[in-house]
């Protein structure tokens, strides 16, 4: 209630709120000492206004009150006028603190796009830019940059932060000429080429403070990687994942024809090819996501996994069980800015079991059919996950991109 | 010096026995409902207060964009789903991303515009300098006709045109914006229904469509509007009978406004049974 209470009070400006209450008040006084019933209507739409963001509706950002500013704009003027002579003194007092308010100047107002200018007269001969930014900002970023982003869970942790960089990085470094890192960080921590085992020039490019309060500092880092790097290999040893070349394929069941048909799915049709071993959630797919096994050139064996959307569309493997840590290997394919990401899901049971959801790596496809190869070390000890059972799950948030050769094997 | 010091002193307390006189005089109001009508109000200082209120809010508004004019993530996404409705149509929103559950109305004006050859972002940024600005005439408005006084008209027009919540959303492009300025015209034309004439709850009514349309908060004047009637018939300060015709007038409005918006934004009936339909039949979006 308290929380909900400082909303409302934040969506109509703190200094209204009070002459609002004060109004209120001096409007009630007035109508009970006039013998006036008016007071009552004015207390019950003031109630119910309050009452149900109170006590019903969790409510997650004070623009869900903003309702509150008619009452707090309109209770504020009538009581200025009732004091008569002085209510120009009180529009002054008032209008002088709103100004103070609106004229402090927010440390973060120009920040992305100061950031998001360097980064673009920095990457202006490169072929391939990335960056690196976390959710909030992704599509501010692109939009000020025109530079393709890649955004990743920014978690609070430097060492959860430097643990997703690094994965990120090494999977897309051989594929981009410079990566420009965009991360929030305190004062005192950084991040250095050594601490995200980076062989190359690796510079802090910008930075600013984001935060007063918290002495938060949002840095831009510029990398450039040194030669080539290796290529990882396919991991050795029994391939956890079913079907992860999707040489086996079947018909689309009816049943699940049916749902996508009710949903005015243009593409699934009784021919269209379904992975084997994998599955797929009809409700987790907009009316243009397309999904199938195909054999129009492959990345490797006969047939690959075709994923297509504008909104995101997800994938499924069979469960299995990881001993201690478990290497992961993927070959992806795709349309130049299509984004998709490579997530773990940890059940502690295989049945009626809400999955924690680990997002392990976001991948960026830079270049048209160019071919990726993906690999990383996965450790649920690091993710702090307790279930016994995991599941791969593709997704794809727009674009096309082609998956194969998904291998998951235990590491001894 | 002893002279200045009393004639200062007297001059202080003859302010401040004033003011608290003025403030006692607030529990003696001489006023009818929420009357604070004035004799002889200089109409020609109001308008010019209201003039000045309307100048210098839209000058905050537009500076204040300059100096941040950083847009907020769901500004950004508004102006990228505008952008593609320009070039295709709202029903293709509704299949390009899963759920699209954004009412039409900021993003359709943003389309427009863009359609007109403006930039998404110049669209958006004049749209809601716009839409800020004219909330402020609108309140003067409400003022005016609640009060029964010019002066208490002015006086929201002024705390309208200062109020940093509002200048934040002026200056960024947020459906807020539109919704307070649909939901005050809505106010607007509902006290003028009570005041003068019954249809201009009609008009009470579209503007609440427009409001909901923006953004589906403002559906709240609905269950508000059914506590006033309730109290207004319980408490006979309006004929139950009048009342009844009233709430028929404004319900009609309503439905006028959301035909209207989905006529002239080619808004699919989909997109208000879609989500209902798929909840019955366990495919909800």
């Amino acid at each position: 209630m308290g929380e909900a209470l400082n909303k409302i009070i934040k969506a109509c400006f703190e200094g209204f709120f009070g002459t609002m209450i004060a109004g209120w008040l001096f409007y009630t006084l007035q109508s009970i000492r006039k013998n006036r019933r008016m007071f009552i209507w004015l207390w019950l739409i003031l109630f119910a206004m309050a009452s149900w963001r109170f006590f019903i509706h969790n409510f997650y950002s004070p623009r869900y009150a903003a309702i509150f500013l008619f009452p707090a704009i309109l209770l504020t003027a009538y009581m200025m006028v009732k004091f008569r002579k002085w209510w120009w003194v009180l529009i002054i007092v008032m209008g002088i603190i709103c100004c103070c308010k609106i004229l402090r100047q927010d440390a973060s107002g120009r920040l992305l796009i100061n950031a998001a200018d360097i980064i673009r007269k920095n990457s202006a001969n490169k072929k391939h830019p990335l960056s690196i930014v976390n959710y909030k900002d992704k599509l501010r970023m692109e939009f000020y940059s025109a530079v393709q982003v890649l955004p990743f869970n920014e978690s609070k942790e430097f060492s959860e932060k430097i643990r997703a960089l690094s994965k990120i990085i090494a999977n897309h470094a051989n594929y981009s000429d410079a990566i420009y890192i965009c991360c929030e960080m305190p004062h005192d921590s950084k991040i250095t080429g050594e601490n995200l085992n980076l062989n190359g020039d690796f510079k802090l490019i910008y930075s600013a403070l984001s935060s007063r309060k918290k002495k938060i500092y949002f840095n831009v880092y510029r990398y450039y990687r040194k030669g080539k790097i290796s290529s990882p290999a396919v991991p050795e040893g029994k391939n956890l994942i079913a079907n992860g070349g999707f040489e086996e394929s079947s018909l689309f069941n009816k049943e699940l024809l049916q749902i996508l048909s009710k949903r005015r799915h243009k593409f699934f049709t009784d021919k269209t090819q379904y992975p084997v071993s994998w599955s797929i959630n009809p409700r987790d797919c907009n009316i243009q996501t397309e999904i199938e096994v195909s054999a129009v050139d492959p990345l490797s064996g006969k047939k690959s996994l075709r994923l297509q959307s504008t909104d995101i569309c997800e994938v499924y493997s069979n469960f299995f069980t990881i001993n201690d840590k478990a290497e992961f290997y993927c070959r992806i394919r795709g349309k130049e800015n299509s984004l998709a990401s490579i997530i773990l899901l940890n059940y502690e049971q295989i049945r009626n079991c809400r999955p924690v959801s680990i997002p392990v790596l976001p991948v960026k496809i830079l270049q048209d059919d160019q071919i990726m190869e993906l690999s990383f070390l996965f450790d649920p000890a690091e993710y702090g996950v307790t279930g016994k059972y995991f599941r791969l799950q593709f997704n794809v948030d727009n674009g096309e991109v082609f998956f194969d050769d998904v291998t998951v094997v235990n590491k001894k | 010096m002893k002279k200045f010091t009393e004639k200062v002193w007297e001059t202080v307390k003859k302010v401040v026995i004033d003011f608290a006189l003025t403030f006692f005089s607030v529990f003696d109001w001489r006023n009818d409902g929420f009357s604070c009508a004035e004799k002889n109000e200089n109409k020609a200082l109001y308008r010019w207060l209201l003039f000045a209120a309307i100048v210098s809010g839209a000058f905050l508004r537009i500076f204040i964009f300059y100096r941040e004019p950083q847009l907020g993530r769901d500004a950004i996404y508004y102006l990228n789903m505008s952008e593609i409705w320009s070039k295709n149509s709202f029903a293709y929103l509704l299949e390009y991303k899963r759920g699209f559950y954004i009412p039409p109305v900021m993003l359709g004006f943003i389309q427009f515009f863009i359609r007109l050859g403006c930039s998404p972002l110049t669209a958006g940024v004049i749209l809601n300098l716009l839409a800020g600005t004219l909330m402020i005439p609108i309140f003067y408005l409400i003022g005016k006709y609640l009060f029964d006084s010019r002066k208490a008209g002015a006086t929201a027009a002024f705390l309208a045109s200062f109020n940093p919540v509002l200048v934040d959303y002026s200056a960024n492009i947020m459906r807020e914006n539109f919704m307070l300025l649909f939901m005050a015209l809505a106010l607007l034309f509902i006290i003028l229904g009570f005041r003068k004439k019954d249809i201009c709850f009609t008009l009470g009514g579209f503007f609440t469509a427009w409001a909901f349309m923006s953004r589906y908060e403002a559906l709240e004047i609905l269950p508000l509007m059914l506590l006033t009637f309730a109290f207004f018939a319980i408490c006979r300060i309006f004929p139950w009978k009048k009342l009844f015709i009233d709430g028929i007038w404004f319900l009609a409005g309503i439905i006028i406004g959301v035909v209207f918006i989905m006529l002239i934004f080619g808004v699919p009936i989909e997109f208000l049974t879609e989500p209902f339909y798929a909840k019955i039949d366990g495919t909800l979006l």
